[in-house]
């Protein structure tokens, strides 16, 4: 399992509420097994899953990346980003990402998902 | 001459973020796109986000136009020309967000022009830190320069590959987990 701020979590569901054409960006550091989460347009040049990983001094090479939206009543999240094609496709492993869905669930109940299959 | 440091600071962290802006169009805004059905409203998103893209420019102009010696032509030629890159951005991601069926052909064009639109906001970004002049002109790191071309050499790929789960004749990329 990964660790998860629940602030941040909270942060991004509020913006999300809001409004539901905001999107979340999300990564996980594999090394650090650290999940960060931010309203895209809360990034300073709204630069997505780079400009995140940057920020926070990381490197795409131990990042993977996701999507949160908010397409009807729950959040969900999506399993895609840029960051991830370095393993092959733009999703990340589905066990990796049920590991993440798992770990953000701890923090916040209720939140549905979108996961890629295994 | 040298623009004073405080201007010249203001400058360069604007032409920073406007260009890490494209990348996160070429990056972000691409995944918006192409997962599209999943979304609240990618309509909405696109559009504010190509209004801030819009103002950082506007923010650009402005400031360069105070600058102490006046901007000489060639500057506020380039700023102009950014804001007309902006623009034909919009048009790039206006035609992949409503085009649901877009034949291969005129789909590949639109990421050439993509790519284009990318290799002119990096030069021209580069361009007006050189002729202000900044002391640094902003420039993307070889990983970050790397990392954007990545995935302008994939998009057509993902875009193709989008529409096929979109409609069922390919692996479904996000089945749902319905699970609490």
């Amino acid at each position: 399992m990964f660790t998860v701020d629940h602030e941040e979590l909270n942060h991004v569901r509020e913006a999300l509420q809001a409004d539901r054409s905001r999107l979340g960006v999300g990564v996980l550091n594999r090394e650090l097994s650290k999940i960060v989460l931010r309203p895209f347009d809360e990034l300073p040049h709204r630069g997505g899953h780079l400009e995140l990983i940057r920020s926070l001094g990381w490197t795409p090479e131990e990042c993977l990346g996701f999507i949160v939206a908010r397409p009807a009543h729950e959040c969900i999240m999506i399993n895609l980003s840029q960051i991830n094609i370095k393993d092959g496709p733009l999703f990340m492993p589905a066990s990796l990402f049920r590991n993440i869905v798992l770990s953000l669930r701890q923090s916040w109940a209720g939140m549905a998902t979108s996961a890629s299959p295994g | 001459m040298v623009a004073n440091s405080t201007h010249e600071s203001a400058l360069g962290e604007l032409l920073s973020g406007i260009i890490t802006q494209f990348g996160g169009a070429i990056e972000f805004w691409t995944l918006v796109c192409i997962s599209q059905r999943e979304l609240g409203d990618p309509v909405a998103f696109i559009d504010r986000q190509s209004n801030s893209m819009r103002e950082q420019i506007q923010e650009l102009r402005a400031r360069l136009s105070l600058g102490e010696p006046e901007p000489s032509d060639a500057v506020m030629e380039q700023a102009a020309k950014l804001a007309r890159v902006s623009a034909e951005l919009r048009e790039v991601f206006d035609y992949f967000i409503q085009n649901h069926v877009i034949s291969q052909k005129d789909l590949e064009a639109a990421v050439m022009r993509l790519a284009q639109i990318w290799q002119d906001v990096r030069m021209r970004v580069w361009l007006l830190g050189a002729l202000i002049p900044l002391a640094s002109p902003p420039a993307l790191t070889l990983e970050q320069e790397a990392y954007y071309q990545s995935i302008l050499d994939n998009l057509f790929d993902q875009f193709i590959g989008s529409r096929a789960s979109a409609s069922g004749d390919g692996h479904d990329r996000n089945g749902k987990f319905t699970g609490r």
